[in-house]
């Protein structure tokens, strides 16, 4: 395996392609229209973070990788907020027939 | 100091996991939540005999459970203090304190939502279960010392409530508000993680006492910058202003005594991850974060308060009155002093039974007639002389009216403000809270002052007063126990006050941060 | 500049631009299927940096769980939910779209130059690579045991209040006379509690 302390790759192009990754998503997550890609962008703002935990955890905490461990603890999460995403999705889709956030207006936004 | 990291980084990961394993857990510390599990799985395994069972047997198990994990944190209270799970838990006095506030606003939030579920036709076995969920997450935030135990426990408290917002699926405004509630709640909890891996890119730990040492020795624009989205986070849990957006809509559309609960457990549990994550955490930005909170509790109390006068829905004016409720708050937060501490225990405490207590008043009202409009309430004094006084009592507390305990705790809350120069903090809270009595007398007034032909279409067919159908007998019994108290806490509130002293001199945490800023403030 | 170091530039450069190019995709496509398949491929792309990082348990929970749990929820969730609807245009959406990108762009630039200036205590212990899979295990029972218990209560209840939602009732009302339907599953109409009287 690489010796990652000497390689070319710095731990600061991991970090910034995760900031990156997380700009797009909170853009996305501000300019969405259909509730699914909202779903979608958060998505992308938790690989974001799990990108800024890994490559800490590779770097500054190679011994210990507590980083490792607190990954495996966003995705599960994230999958259970997926599903319970999905399942409200569906339950509004079926009193209103839509996705559009602009439709979702009863309550005042 | 790149140096004095590296140094930081070798003592703190001299010791592997695997050595770990000979330590003592200190489990005994979780035994409280151990009770509240053992309560969600009793209510599904009841769950699944049938519905007939379900409600039957799911309210006795579930008070049984809340009631046995607030006997053992109130035997926790003099243990001797020890981090259990290896740093991932610590049941101080700050946790006791607050763990209670979570629990008891759930058993209140249950007993007065049984026959709301039974009249909305939702499934109750799984309504409570997923509520005891919310709980126990919400009471291992209290105590959380370690930041994946913080996130965890944020999550299973936050996917509980969306779960719980979404309840009544046949209703439009309750998908909503869940979706809308799910959708903000990712991201803040996306932001917050942001904020969480970038503290452990600096101090290389997740325990927040470790990171509080390192940022004390290495201040850095990065250390800055995951203050503001942890801060962020923390605010949308408390919802404070501009953080508050969610709060009325997904007040209004969720089930009320989902309301009730987010009203005070969430809250209570948001605010004591303020204090762990502020307090214990960011030390170094004391200056920092204290102005950042001084501008959200100024906003939260004005806007809360003002956007509150022009609500005709009483779910929303509870909505905005809940956002102004929590910049007082803030306010013993800002000051960091005991007394400051010491406030913000007591009026949670206090506010718990004022706010719960009018919920259970509001939700009684719109189990009898179906109805949320503040000008719907017009003459009921003469139909339901119980809510009209068991309401009146809660606004009048809520507004700080003596002798209510409201007046008690909010009274405590400026004192220790003027005493640590916070001036401005204390007028507005003095303004905001003048305007908030107007608008609670007006629901008040509304109710008693009006002539019976003066009184709404709603209360002029007002259905005859019934105490047996199922679920009502524990709605009294939460309405009058909150309202009881609410009423004479306040002449009791000596031990209330020595209570909430107690919970700040026996947490070492805060007295490090009182010595600290004692110290500066000398120096 | 070693084979093995320019091979892990290699790859490191095709991943990201994977991940730079399908997040752009998640978000401005105007399909939402492609935008889902999109999404799949940054899921893997990102579990490639994870293996390039030495973390092969974390890369293949990535491809098991967001690939496929989190992708294939979604695209199910598309599917039931596909409805062509025209979105009625919106005044100022062009604005709205320019000035969050703008503010986008300004965090990106301030996230970047704090992690560029900030000294990190480079370089860390020595990794300890292969074994990290059994120090993982470590840690879930040693002093992460509390949130790996704690996760346990998220997944039950995560699942059962998925399904209560998602359950399609059958009410007592819309029931054919002539079915059978067991009689568990039927449940009683509800009434809203809360009429909202001042909407139509």
């Amino acid at each position: 395996m690489f010796d990652l302390s000497q390689g070319i790759l710095s731990l600061q192009a991991y970090l910034l392609l995760a900031a990156f990754l997380f700009c797009i998503g909170v853009w996305g997550l501000i300019n969405s229209r259909n509730a699914v890609r909202v779903l979608m962008s958060i998505e992308l703002m938790l690989n974001a973070v799990n990108l800024n935990l890994m490559a800490f955890s590779s770097y500054l905490d190679g011994n210990l990788i507590r980083g490792q461990v607190f990954a495996v603890f966003v995705i599960t999460v994230a999958a259970a907020e997926a599903a319970v995403g999905l399942a409200i999705l569906l339950s509004l889709y079926r009193n209103r027939v839509t996705v559009d956030m602009e439709q979702f207006n009863l309550l005042r936004w | 100091m790149p140096e004095m990291g590296a140094l930081l980084l070798v003592t703190q990961t001299s010791t592997a996991p695997g050595e770990l394993l000979n330590l003592a857990l200190n489990a005994g510390a979780v035994a409280p939540e151990g009770c509240v599990l053992i309560a969600m799985l009793g209510t599904l395994l009841v769950d699944l005999i049938g519905e007939q069972t379900a409600a039957r047997w799911a309210p006795p198990i579930c008070y049984l459970g809340l009631g046995s994990a607030l006997i053992l944190l109130a035997l926790q209270w003099d243990a001797p203090l020890e981090p259990s799970f290896l740093g991932a838990f610590l049941a101080d006095k700050l946790a006791i304190a607050f763990r209670a506030v979570v629990a008891l606003s759930t058993l209140l939030s249950l007993l007065i939502s049984w026959r709301y579920a039974k009249q909305s036709g939702s499934p109750a076995g799984e309504y409570a279960a997923i509520l005891l969920a919310a709980t126990l997450g919400a009471m291992l935030l209290c105590g959380a010392t370690d930041l994946v135990s913080v996130f965890v426990s944020l999550e299973t408290l936050s996917v509980a409530s969306y779960l719980l917002s979404g309840y009544m699926k046949t209703d439009a405004r309750s998908s909503e508000a869940a979706l809308k509630y799910l959708l903000v709640g990712s991201a803040a909890a996306a932001v917050f993680l942001y904020g969480a891996s970038l503290l452990y890119g600096i101090s290389g730990t997740t325990s927040l006492a470790s990171i509080g040492i390192s940022l004390s020795n290495s201040p850095t624009p990065l250390a800055a910058l995951a203050l503001v989205f942890i801060l962020s986070t923390v605010a949308f849990k408390i919802a404070a202003v501009p953080f508050h957006q969610w709060t009325p809509d997904v007040y209004e559309g969720s089930p009320t005594p989902v309301v009730a609960f987010l009203s005070v457990g969430s809250k209570a549990a948001g605010f004591a991850l303020a204090l762990r994550l502020l307090v214990g955490c960011f030390g170094a930005f004391d200056t920092q974060w204290k102005l950042l909170f001084t501008v959200l509790a100024i906003l939260s109390m004005t806007l809360g308060n003002v956007v509150a006068l022009a609500q005709t829905s009483m779910k929303r004016m509870l909505a905005y009155s809940s956002i102004g409720q929590a910049g007082f708050v803030m306010i013993g937060l800002v000051c960091g002093t005991e007394d400051g501490f010491a406030a913000m225990v007591l009026y949670m405490a206090a506010y718990l039974f004022m706010n719960l207590g009018a919920f259970a008043c509001v939700i009684l009202f719109s189990i009898r007639t179906g109805s949320d409009r503040i000008s719907d309430y017009a003459g009921l004094y003469q139909k339901d002389p119980l809510i009209t006084l068991g309401l009146s009592l809660c606004l009048l507390s809520l507004g700080g009216i003596p002798p209510m305990i409201g007046f008690f705790g909010k009274i405590y809350l400026f004192f220790a403000g003027w005493a640590d120069h916070q001036y401005l903090l204390v007028v507005v809270g003095l303004i905001t809270s003048v305007i908030s009595i107007y608008y609670y007398i007006s629901v008040i007034k509304m109710m008693v002052v009006k002539e019976p032909k003066e009184a709404s279409e709603v209360v002029k067919t007002y259905p005859p007063i019934q105490w047996s159908n199922v679920g009502m007998p524990s709605l009294r019994f939460a309405l009058l126990g909150c309202v009881v108290f609410t009423a004479i806490g306040g002449i009791l509130s000596n031990p209330l006050f020595q209570w909430a002293n107690n919970t700040v001199i026996g947490t070492p945490l805060l007295q490090q941060a009182i010595a600290m800023s004692n110290h500066q403030s000398l120096g | 500049m070693t084979i093995a170091t320019s091979t892990e530039l290699i790859c490191f450069l095709v991943l990201s631009t994977v991940i730079v190019l399908g997040s752009l995709g998640v978000v401005l496509l105007e399909n939402i299927v492609y935008s889902a398949f999109m999404l799949g491929g940054v899921f893997m792309a990102v579990a490639g940096l994870y293996l390039l990082l030495n973390a092969s348990f974390v890369a293949a929970a990535q491809v098991l769980v967001y690939v496929g749990a989190v992708n294939v929820l979604i695209i199910f969730a598309i599917m039931l939910v596909n409805k062509r609807e025209e979105l009625k245009p919106i005044k100022g959406l062009r604005l709205r779209r320019i000035v969050s990108g703008a503010v986008c762009i300004g965090l990106l630039v301030l996230l970047v130059r704090v992690a560029i200036i900030t000294p990190w205590p480079l370089p860390g212990p020595i990794a300890i690579g292969e074994e990290a899979t059994a120090r993982i295990g470590e840690h879930l029972f040693t002093d992460y045991l509390l949130p790996f218990e704690l996760a346990s209560v998220l997944l039950l209840m995560a699942m059962i209040g998925a399904i209560v939602l998602a359950r399609r009732d059958v009410y007592d009302s819309e029931l054919l006379a002539g079915d059978d339907m067991k009689e568990g599953l039927i449940e009683q109409t509800p009434t809203p509690l809360l009429v909202d009287k001042s909407s139509p």
